[in-house]
């Protein structure tokens, strides 16, 4: 079991390495100066040309990598070159919000997610199970930005219930939770009941049945465990996704979070945020696909002993 | 059937979530105290899901904003023109002039030359830290912003000053003694290295807002240096003497300003100023219709102009600027038949503005006839706007050899909204009625900044706001120096490039302004370098409760909030 986990680390590494020299060789591709960029309209040529340079965007690629590197083993990002501040400080400030939110949003997705899986895979075939099914599938078709304008317009503008955006307290997350968490609950809800479909129609659940157990007692007890192998696959890599950044939910909601810092420094051609920004996403990726791994071992022994 | 069941289904689901999560939020915390306002009846008091307090004004920043240091932003002035203070002002006065008074400059002489300027200083100017304001924290604001090590970004308007390039080379450390005079506490002499006619006004720019040595060193060396200096970015560390002082900045949700109450001119009667950051104009929307902020920028929204100016609980709250500066559609006269002239006139002639501005702009504009805006010295009224005139365009083609026509590109950046889209489309139909064939090319915005910097971009269409009032900032900015080439203008009238230069130096005023008529009227009109569209007009929706308020005399989306009130218990 050991042995597996440090395996599945071991082989990330490369995976992450690989990961910041790609990320920083494309974005050397993109064309325009961002000191040019961020001066708009209000900069004479000799300005730019003088700040370019004192910024050192004039050393060659290699020296730019190989600083950005030796700054990142020391867990130095560099400097946002549009807020001024140390990316490390911007991350760091920006990335709670996105827990906060990817937290609660993932628990307002399998609170209703799997309930509904559940119920619709037992009700199989009734009007019950094609109701439920219903909402699923309008969860996940539902445009993001719709839902959470909805949402605001009722909720928070016409019955004053709720803050219509920001994040200081747990009273402004309901609302993108719940947007983001119905998005979400949709997935999991055809999956779980797909999936306990799938294994009620094993050998073994028919035995549990003959040996007279009660119905409830063979699909939590014979039924679940064994069909939650996918399902929960799909919510950890939901999981690291939401935590990745949830960039039009963050907007909407004027949330500050990954996903706003990343879209600010694309379109400002902020380098030293943008390269670790995505950087620091896809590591949450990876990292969220480790954990589901080693649950999956946990879940199927099968996979451990292989 | 299926679909509508679908439709059902969902509003069902939306309202029954409505009802779970009313309780619970409800529940789970009381709502952010405000003064304890009555609750009930019609026009209950407005309960601030933000918590501050009543007396606070409200507005919002559509993305952070980048600085509050002068040194690091050319962009987002917010922060400068509320928490700092500048040498002299400029105002709109009741004629509707703009024009440079006191600051904290008390009196100024300028020497027959034009190239020393002696400053008198308030002795009353106070900076947030209890020090202060005296001749040396000039100095020192001219001296950071030049030093090389911390690649100010406004330099360009500090380095006309005497040793300035020198500093910004690395051959001199400070300016003092060379061409800033200290002569005491409160008197300064600033001296250029060749005169410049428009310095003072210059002045009043928020580049110049001035910064306090003690804390520009203790931020410096908290963020390990001037590139990464703190200055602008964290309260503690932040330094100005204006109305307002930084308080507190929690990233990408809000920036609060808190009253100062010595300020110099007497502490602004609000709490303070609560920026928000709201990147979306729906939700800035909602957030204004629900009382909870005081001014909307209705150029973030501007379909919603008609919907205020209708509406008659907001109708007489609107305020409206017309911004001193002017829209227009580039021309590269080495892109043909831009060469010719006849072809650049067809090209003004073929648009026709006005409708332009009404179906566009809901009337918010008005047509433009010269690059000088109404209000900046040298702009003729006589002109008048570019008349609409499709036949004579067509004829001047046909006398310049197109009897059918010509292609063209307009280039569009992919950060365009969709009424700049929408702009751009009903300008290429104008142009195609005459048989000026409009491709809309669309470049991401940096490869394009790139691509004109060469001299080759194609029309684009942009407009220009004034920095300071005065034309050079509009004429030579474009013509005169590196722009010609810089902006994809290749601008050949080198008779009239030659006058842009020397009338920087023209010190009689009357004699000035008048050259810089001649100087509108040939480049726009009769070279017809420029196709002008408009002078735009910025629309701002405020709450009743906010009086007083002064748009920035260039009418920027920026404003100071100095002289705003708010009335308190509706």
């Amino acid at each position: 079991m050991v042995k597996y986990i440090v395996n599945r680390i071991l082989v990330t590494i490369p995976i992450i390495i690989a990961i910041i020299l790609i990320v920083f060789l494309l974005l050397q591709v993109l064309p325009g100066n961002p000191i040019q960029v961020m001066m708009k309209e209000k900069a004479n040529q000799a300005v730019i040309d003088r700040v370019t340079e004192q910024m050192g965007l004039n050393d060659p690629v290699m020296v730019r990598f190989g600083r950005y590197l030796w700054g990142m083993l020391h867990g130095d990002l560099g400097h946002s070159y549009k807020l001024k501040r140390p990316v490390t400080q911007l991350i760091m400030t920006a990335f709670p919000n996105t827990v906060k939110l990817a937290i609660t949003s993932a628990l307002v997705a399998w609170i209703i997610g799997m309930p509904t899986g559940i119920i619709s895979a037992i009700r199989k075939d009734t009007l019950l199970d094609r109701t439920l099914m219903g909402f699923s599938l309008v969860g996940i078709s539902l445009p993001v930005f719709w839902a959470a304008m909805l949402l605001q317009y009722i909720l928070g503008y016409k019955l004053k219930l709720l803050p219509i955006s920001g994040y200081s307290t747990w009273r402004h997350m309901i609302m993108p939770a719940i947007v983001l968490g119905w998005a979400s609950s949709g997935s999991i809800a055809r999956l779980t009941r797909s999936s306990l479909l799938g294994v009620m129609k094993n050998d073994y659940i028919r035995t549990a049945r003959a040996k007279g157990l009660v119905e409830s007692a063979v699909v939590t007890r014979h039924g679940l465990k064994n069909s939650m192998i996918p399902v929960v696959t799909m919510m950890a890599m939901q999981f690291a996704s939401l935590l990745s950044g949830a960039v039009i939910t963050e907007s909407v909601f004027g949330i500050g979070g990954i996903g706003q810092l990343m879209v600010s420094a694309i379109s400002q051609r902020d380098m030293p945020l943008l390269q670790s920004s995505v950087i620091f996403s896809t590591m949450i990726i990876i990292v969220g696909n480790l954990v589901a791994d080693i649950l999956y071992s946990f879940l199927d022994p099968k996979i451990r002993t292989q | 059937m299926k679909k509508l069941l679908a439709i059902l289904l969902a509003l069902a689901l939306v309202f029954s979530m409505a009802a779970c999560s009313s309780g619970g939020g409800g529940g789970e915390q009381p709502a952010p105290a405000d003064g304890g306002e009555g609750e009930g009846g019609e026009t209950a008091a407005v309960v601030y899901e933000d918590g501050f307090p009543e007396n606070v004004l409200r507005i919002t920043y559509q993305a952070e904003p980048e600085s509050a240091d002068p040194a690091c932003t050319t962009a987002d002035y917010i922060l400068m023109m509320n928490c700092m203070d500048t040498l002299v002002r400029t105002e709109t006065n009741a004629a509707g002039e703009n024009v440079t008074v006191p600051s904290v400059a008390e009196s100024w002489s300028v020497s027959d030359d034009g190239l020393t300027y002696s400053f008198h200083l308030r002795d009353d100017v106070k900076f947030h830290n209890g020090e202060m304001l005296t001749s040396d924290d000039v100095l020192y604001t001219v001296d950071r912003m030049l030093q090389p090590e911390r690649a100010g970004r406004n330099s360009g308007w500090m380095d006309m000053i005497k040793g300035g390039a020198d500093m910004l080379d690395g051959k001199i450390d400070t300016l003092e003694g060379v061409g800033i005079i200290i002569n005491g506490d409160y008197d300064l002499d600033i001296i250029l290295d060749a005169p410049y006619a428009p310095f003072l006004a210059c002045l009043s720019t928020p580049a110049w807002s001035l910064c306090n040595r003690e804390a520009g060193d203790r931020a410096d060396e908290a963020g390990g240096g001037p590139l990464t200096s703190l200055y602008g970015s964290d309260p503690e560390y932040f330094c100005g003497s204006g109305p307002f002082m930084l308080d507190e900045w929690v990233l990408n949700d809000h920036v609060f300003l808190k009253t100062n109450p010595d300020y110099w001119r007497g502490a602004n009667s609000m709490e303070g100023i609560l920026i928000r950051i709201i990147p979306d104009p729906q939700t800035e929307k909602m957030l204004f219709d629900a009382g909870q902020l005081d001014i909307f920028d209705l150029d973030h929204a501007l379909d919603q102009i008609p919907v205020y100016r209708d509406d008659p609980a907001y109708a007489n709250n609107l305020n409206v600027k017309t911004v001193l500066g002017t829209s227009y559609l580039s021309i590269n006269e080495n892109i043909e038949p831009f060469n010719d002239v006849r072809v650049r006139k067809a090209f003004q002639l073929a648009i026709d503005r006005q409708t332009l501005i009404d179906t566009q702009y809901y009337g918010a504009a008005t047509p433009a006839g010269t690059f000088l805006a109404p209000g900046v010295p040298g702009y003729d009224p006589d002109l008048g706007a570019i008349p609409y005139d499709p036949e004579q365009a067509k004829a001047l083609l046909a006398e310049a050899g197109y009897p059918d026509g010509f292609d063209m590109e307009i280039v569009q950046t992919t950060d365009a909204s969709t009424s700049d889209i929408e702009v751009n489309d009903a300008i290429a139909s104008y142009l195609e009625a005459v048989g000026i064939h409009v491709t809309i090319k669309q470049m991401d915005s940096a490869s394009w900044y790139d691509l004109r910097g060469t001299g080759e971009s194609p029309t684009y269409r942009t407009s220009w706001t004034a920095d300071f009032n005065d034309p050079d900032n509009f004429l030579y900015e474009m013509y005169g120096g590196s722009g010609n080439k810089r902006r994809s203008w290749n601008y050949y009238n080198e008779d009239v490039i030659k006058r842009l230069t020397d009338a920087r130096y023209i010190v009689d005023e009357d004699e000035r302004t008048a050259e810089y008529v001649w100087l509108d009227n040939q480049i726009t009109r009769e070279d017809a370098a420029m196709n002008v569209l408009w002078h735009k007009q910025k629309i701002r929706v405020l709450q009743s409760r906010v009086k007083g308020f002064v748009p920035m005399w260039a009418g920027y989306g920026d404003s100071g909030y100095y002289e705003t009130s708010l009335e308190l218990g509706n």
